[in-house]
């Protein structure tokens, strides 16, 4: 099926040559580094190979990954403001973007130039989601993050809005109530947001005593970003806030840049902007559509800071099937972070793993249950559920059984607590000790 | 085609929202490299911005912050920028890009001066100059004082009038906070200072500080309209 509405005739190209696109530009990048970057020149001559010796996408596994804490380490050591993996090529606008996670916040330096190309990825997949010149578009990201300064280029140069819309204070639940005072207010059409923010919107809304659907109805999409959601996750909390507008993307600082698709739950990868390998954490070895691995990406514009195969820590998978919606663009899902991962029995599972069994439940849809994870991994689950008041526990319990059965081919025990600890609110990763305290 | 701006406060007719065009984010943005460049930035220092995007400190820094914003201060002045939002609880993080950036300046939300001060007592930096902003306020004395002695930096002060798009900047040199007359017309009303940009001469607006007109003219800026601000 072809795209309905193309953003431009690469919307139309079959996906092999949207990889071959990719690739080419891939390479260029690489001999850019190995020419001009004294880190990568490092990295490269460490790993006693040149740009020239990787040739198809499994040589890539010569060249090691670029983590966070590497780079973190880089920038405390060294010269500022430059510590020899950026690139400029002439006197232009630039700033310093932050990209925080758990392990610190690294600096990235941003000329115009290549945020405005990293823009035309982002256009075309907010035009996917649903932007359209003459809409009125809330910027919610704060100054400091890449969602908002892409944002700034596309709704104002690439997809012309007509008002550009920015809320009292920042992106932290904390600043809800301005935000859903905005919304109400100024009817925006389109978002792309975090999250956590989405939910603390809703509770700003019961405690207002607002239907969600009547304070989100302005919005013809709704992205959000920043967690890796269920099907049937993504599917409640789009009833919630009004069917068909709910979108989730992927991305971050360093390179990626996704749209989530109507069709299913997926994000339709830029590779103009960005190659992307999902990798064995082990080798580095890229693996084929339908494994699940770690997620690495390499940007395509080689200005500013430059990230080559640079794994931010998700887990994910390239999905083998084409797009029912017709868009060529790679599907990637993201499952959770390397750090959340827990061995039962031979199986390495995530807490999505576990919440996607558990959301088959329908009394469980919105209950917390957290995974427990052994020193020794145990053959059997451990799961710790919050009782839903006035539930049949051995009933549920059963059911639970029934599916982790089904769908993992792993026995579950589990226990119950009258109310999680609001740290653990969704679907953490518990360890052994923590359970003693419930 | 406009920028819509939620305000810390409401505006006199009750409105929260300002509606900017490129004409007066232009003016505005023009204001604010005139602050940078009184707090003794040049072409190729890098500043801090300690605030949340909507404040007109974050978003007049960088064209490539704002739709609709042709130049940045950071273009006319010639410096690269970074943000770090306006919370508290950011405050290590700013404290470590301080660390690894040097920023020769930094721009920070007044309330944001009592959890910097209590960072501060575990570490040393070498900003030369805090520049301290408040909207319709005149960031105290005490503050001020406390920062410097902290810090070791010099310490600014900065009042903003959202509703009349007004900025003016204490001087290191004879304290006083310079107005650019190119940009604003300033004047005393009931014994408060009242304002009106020239880019946008509808935006009057009377606040309630006081002030006294400082006679004479200062090295730093021989044309300035100099203001005693009281708090
Ligand atoms: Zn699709």
């Amino acid at each position: 099926m072809a795209v309905a509405e193309p953003f431009d005739e690469k919307d139309l190209w079959p996906t092999e040559r949207l990889w071959a696109m990719a690739w080419r530009r891939l390479k260029r990048v690489l001999g850019h580094a190995y020419q001009r970057l004294p880190f990568y020149r490092k990295r490269f001559e460490a790993a006693d190979i040149t740009p020239d010796d990787i040739r198809t996408p499994s040589d890539l596994a010569r060249l090691p990954l670029l983590t966070k804490a590497e780079v973190l380490a880089l920038q405390a050591q060294g010269e500022a403001p430059f510590f020899g993996m950026e690139w400029w090529a002439r006197q232009e606008p630039s700033v310093f973007l932050l990209s925080s996670g758990t392990v610190g916040t690294a600096l990235l330096w941003e000329p115009w130039s290549k945020m405005w190309r990293r823009s035309l990825a982002c256009a075309r997949a907010y035009w996917h989601m649903g932007l359209r010149p003459g809409m009125k578009a809330l910027i919610v990201a704060p100054s400091w993050h890449l969602v908002s300064l892409l944002d700034r280029m596309v709704f104002e140069l690439i997809i012309p809005c007509e008002a550009v819309i920015v809320p009292w204070g920042t992106h932290l639940p904390l600043y809800a109530g301005p935000l859903l005072d905005t919304i109400l207010d100024q009817r925006p059409h389109f978002v792309n947001m975090f999250l956590p923010m989405l939910y603390a919107l809703l509770a700003e809304c019961r405690l207002r005593g607002v239907d969600p659907k009547e304070a989100f109805s302005s919005f013809r999409t709704l992205g959000v970003t920043g967690a890796g959601m269920t099907l049937k996750a993504w599917q409640e909390l789009d009833k919630v806030v009004g069917e068909g507008k709910l979108l989730e993307g992927y991305g971050h600082a360093e390179a990626v840049v996704s749209n989530g698709c109507r069709e299913r739950l997926g994000h339709h990868l830029m590779l103009e902007s960005a190659y992307v390998e999902v990798v064995d954490p082990q080798s580095g070895t890229p693996l084929p559509p339908g494994k699940r691995g770690l997620i690495v990406s390499t940007v395509l514009i080689p200005q500013g800071s430059l990230y080559i195969r640079f794994a931010p820590g998700d887990i994910g998978e390239l999905l083998p099937e084409p797009c029912p919606c017709g868009l060529p663009w790679p599907l990637i899902e993201v499952y959770g972070r390397i750090e959340d991962q827990v061995q039962v029995g031979h199986l390495t599972l995530l807490p999505y793993d576990v919440r996607t069994c558990l959301d088959e439940v329908q009394e469980l849809v919105a209950v917390s249950g957290a995974v427990v994870r052994r020193r020794v991994p145990l053959p059997y689950l451990e799961v710790l559920m919050e009782r839903p008041p006035g539930a049949n526990v051995s009933a549920l319990e059963q059911r639970i059984k029934e599916v982790i059965g089904r769908e993992l081919g792993l026995e579950v025990k589990i226990y119950w607590a009258q109310a999680l600890p609001a740290r653990w609110k969704g679907t953490p990763v518990i360890e052994e000790e923590e359970l003693r305290n419930v | 085609m406009e920028l819509v701006v939620q305000l810390e406060r409401a505006l006199p007719d009750g409105s929260r929202y300002q509606r900017l065009g490129p004409k007066e984010l232009g003016g505005y943005a023009l204001a604010l490299a005139r602050c940078w460049r009184l707090a003794g930035l040049e072409r190729g220092d890098r500043v801090m911005i300690m605030d949340f995007g909507c404040s007109p400190l974050s978003y007049l820094a960088s064209s490539m912050y704002c739709p609709f914003l042709r130049r940045g201060a950071a273009e006319m002045v010639g410096c690269i920028p970074v943000c770090n939002d306006g919370v508290g609880t950011v405050i290590p993080r700013a404290i470590r890009m301080i660390e690894v950036l040097q920023p020769r300046v930094v721009y920070l939300r007044g309330d944001l001066v009592p959890p910097l001060l209590q960072a501060l007592q575990e570490t040393r930096l070498c900003v030369r100059t805090w520049v301290v902003g408040a909207e319709e306020a005149v960031p105290s004395a005490a503050d001020l004082d406390r920062l410097a002695q902290a810090s070791g930096g010099e310490v600014l002060g900065l009042v903003r009038l959202d509703a009349a798009l007004f900025m003016a900047q204490q001087c290191s040199r004879c304290r006083a906070f310079h107005v650019w007359t190119d940009i604003y017309r300033v004047w005393e009303d009931r014994g408060c200072l009242a304002t009106a940009p020239r880019f946008s001469p509808d935006r009057s607006y009377v606040s309630s500080l006081p002030l006294r007109i400082v006679k004479g003219m200062c090295r730093q800026g021989p044309r300035h309209i100099r203001l005693a601000l009281l708090p």
